[in-house]
């Protein structure tokens, strides 16, 4: 029996067998994605103009697409961009929400008004018309698409830090390290952020579900990843043109990104019921 | 009621002010500017592009540019657009119907459908129908919104020649109402799935915190009828958060209108701002986001009214 708060947390955890069958697969995705390049014997872009269009066969598993290229291969490629936009770009979000949030929760008054209005401004445009505006502007450099998905993901970030901030900063572990002499900086980083850890792992890993989705969603619409890179995005939007022709083709990578999405949100629902029972 | 309606919307006016900021800021942060197409073509001089540079006042302090767009944006004077030349106004006026039409129909199907079903999923827990309901759930939220507009366009339009495919109304047919419907229904349905599937959730959380509480169990003791004690008291109560989660997420039906209206070529404004940021036309561009956030605003302002209505302890804050 564990005793550790990180022990009981695995143990209430390991009940949800949904949560942890998302997290084996995720754990598979991320191999498969590392791999990749080792695994497969074509490279992405290596195409062959005779066999466009074919089945599944022995030499290609999942057959090939319209311009003869390997679609196993390129899907594994897919899954290294999303993976890593999705994750990096969440990371960017973390990095920015939780100075905003610790900032507004632990100083309040005035600074608290300004943050939190600056923040609904940002909230009340729509997420994906920011993105095409800038993915469009900027060029479609993966770092660029990663900070502009980061930046339209803090705000929950933000939220959820300064909440837990407002509700710590009450308790007396804090009001004694004050009374020490603490100085602020420590009080945030050694005392506040790690006891408002648990909603924000939470948030991070459904943050990363969505990053993936407005990831596939901008090359789905020309503005994320560009060809000859393949991003589950583009592949779909490329076999549109070829249902007629092809239909699997537009399954395999729209399957994938649900497949990858899905088992992120299961993660971060199984880790809510871990972390906090009382969040349900 | 009233004064807190007039609070919120006095609060409503700086942000409003401030979506034109960012708007302005956004454009004018762009790379390039929006020369940038006539400054690649060869045949355009120098002198050209600065003639044209100090037509449209693009040579003047960037404040001072915000003002005057400030000043015409409130007299009425939303711009022309670069590429069309047509007034920005009247393209949005044109295209915005169609789009806030997918919105409300959609909200509407996300409404009457995702809290009947939080509220049965929370009475029948564990049940058959609250299962297949938390599956459907995550189902919904992690769908890519294109993919399943495609699959669904596959099946119903390819496969099973059931519903059209792309557009509003059919040309040349009469104004029909079942024409209608059969455009709106596909795309409506993939507009509503990701906000019925959240949403749903929410209404099943909350209901079974709110069915939790001591005053449901006063209200059983006092020996009135189940459904009364679910529909009027714990609903009312339970529909707090809910309501909260609505108004966030409303920005999405946005988002998701882009793409929806990509896909089924439905002729709204998402479509309208997506081939405007393909031709670098900044007028129209800061039209749009303009409009698109001040909507937000405004429905939000709407979502707290609505929450002040089931909470009535907020109108004293």
């Amino acid at each position: 029996m564990h005793s550790s708060y990180w022990g009981l947390v695995w143990q209430q955890f390991r009940k949800h067998k949904l949560a942890v069958a998302a997290a084996v697969v995720i754990i598979a995705l991320c191999l498969l994605a590392v791999l990749g390049p080792v695994i497969s014997p074509y490279s992405f872009s290596s195409y062959e103009a005779g066999a466009v269009l074919q089945p599944p066969s022995g030499a290609h598993l999942l057959g090939t697409d319209e311009l003869g290229r390997d679609v196993f291969t390129r899907l594994l490629w897919g899954s290294r961009i999303s993976l890593a936009v999705g994750i990096a770009a969440m990371f960017v979000a973390l990095v920015i929400g939780t100075t905003f949030g610790a900032l507004a929760g632990y100083y309040g008054g005035l600074l608290d008004n300004i943050l939190m209005r600056f923040t609904d401004l940002v909230l009340a445009f729509p997420a994906l018309f920011l993105f095409i505006v800038l993915s469009a502007f900027f060029n479609t450099k993966l770092i660029h698409l990663i900070l502009i998905i980061g930046g339209m993901s803090w705000m929950e970030v933000a939220r959820l830090v300064r909440s837990s901030f407002l509700t710590l900063k009450q308790l007396e572990f804090t009001q004694a390290a004050e009374a020490m002499g603490a100085r602020d900086r420590r009080i945030i980083l050694k005392h506040l952020l790690p006891n408002a850890l648990a909603p924000l792992i939470v948030a991070t890993t459904l943050g990363i579900a969505s990053a993936i989705l407005y990831e596939s969603a901008l090359s789905y619409l020309g503005l994320g990843v560009q060809p000859p890179w393949p991003s589950w995005g583009n592949m779909l939007s490329n076999s549109q043109s070829y249902v007629w022709l092809a239909p699997t083709l537009t399954i395999y990578p729209g399957l994938s990104i649900f497949i990858t999405v899905l088992c992120f949100n299961l993660l971060g629902d199984g880790l809510r019921d871990a972390l906090d029972p009382r969040m349900k | 009621m009233r004064n807190y309606v007039i609070r919120r919307l006095l609060q409503a006016v700086p942000l409003l002010l401030g979506v034109t900021v960012i708007s302005f800021l956004i454009m004018h942060a762009a790379p390039g500017g929006p020369l940038t197409m006539y400054a690649m073509n060869p045949k355009v001089s120098a002198a050209d592009i600065a003639r044209m540079q100090a037509a449209l006042g693009l040579d003047l302090p960037l404040h001072q540019q915000y003002w005057k767009w400030l000043t015409s944006l409130l007299q009425g004077n939303w711009g022309y657009s670069f590429t069309s030349g047509l007034p920005v106004a009247k393209l949005i006026a044109q295209r915005l119907p169609a789009t806030l039409q997918l919105m409300l129909a959609s909200f509407v199907l996300s409404v009457a459908v995702a809290i009947p079903i939080g509220i049965l999923s929370a009475i029948r827990r564990y049940s058959v129908l609250d299962y297949s309901v938390t599956i459907l759930s995550f189902a919904g939220i992690s769908l890519p919104v294109f993919w399943f507009g495609l699959m669904l366009m596959l099946l119903f339009s390819v496969k099973l020649h059931l519903l059209p495919s792309s557009g509003m109304f059919t040309i040349g047919m009469e104004a029909s109402l079942w024409d209608r419907l059969s455009h709106l229904i596909m795309p409506v349905t993939v507009l509503s799935m990701a906000s019925i599937a959240s949403w749903s959730r929410y209404m099943r959380s909350s209901m079974l915190e709110v069915i939790r509480q001591d005053y449901i169990q006063t209200a059983r003791a006092k020996g009135l009828a189940e459904k009364t004690v679910v529909y009027k008291h714990a609903l009312k109560n339970a529909m707090i958060p809910v309501i909260t989660i609505m108004g966030v997420q409303i920005p999405l039906f946005f988002t998701g209108a882009v793409i929806t209206e990509t896909i089924f070529a439905w002729p709204g404004m998402g479509r309208l701002y997506y081939t405007a940021v393909l031709q670098r036309d900044y007028s129209l561009l800061m039209g749009i986001l303009t409009i698109s956030a001040s909507l937000v605003i405004l429905f939000n302002l709407l979502t707290d009214i609505a929450y002040a209505y089931f909470d009535p302890r907020i109108k004293y804050d």
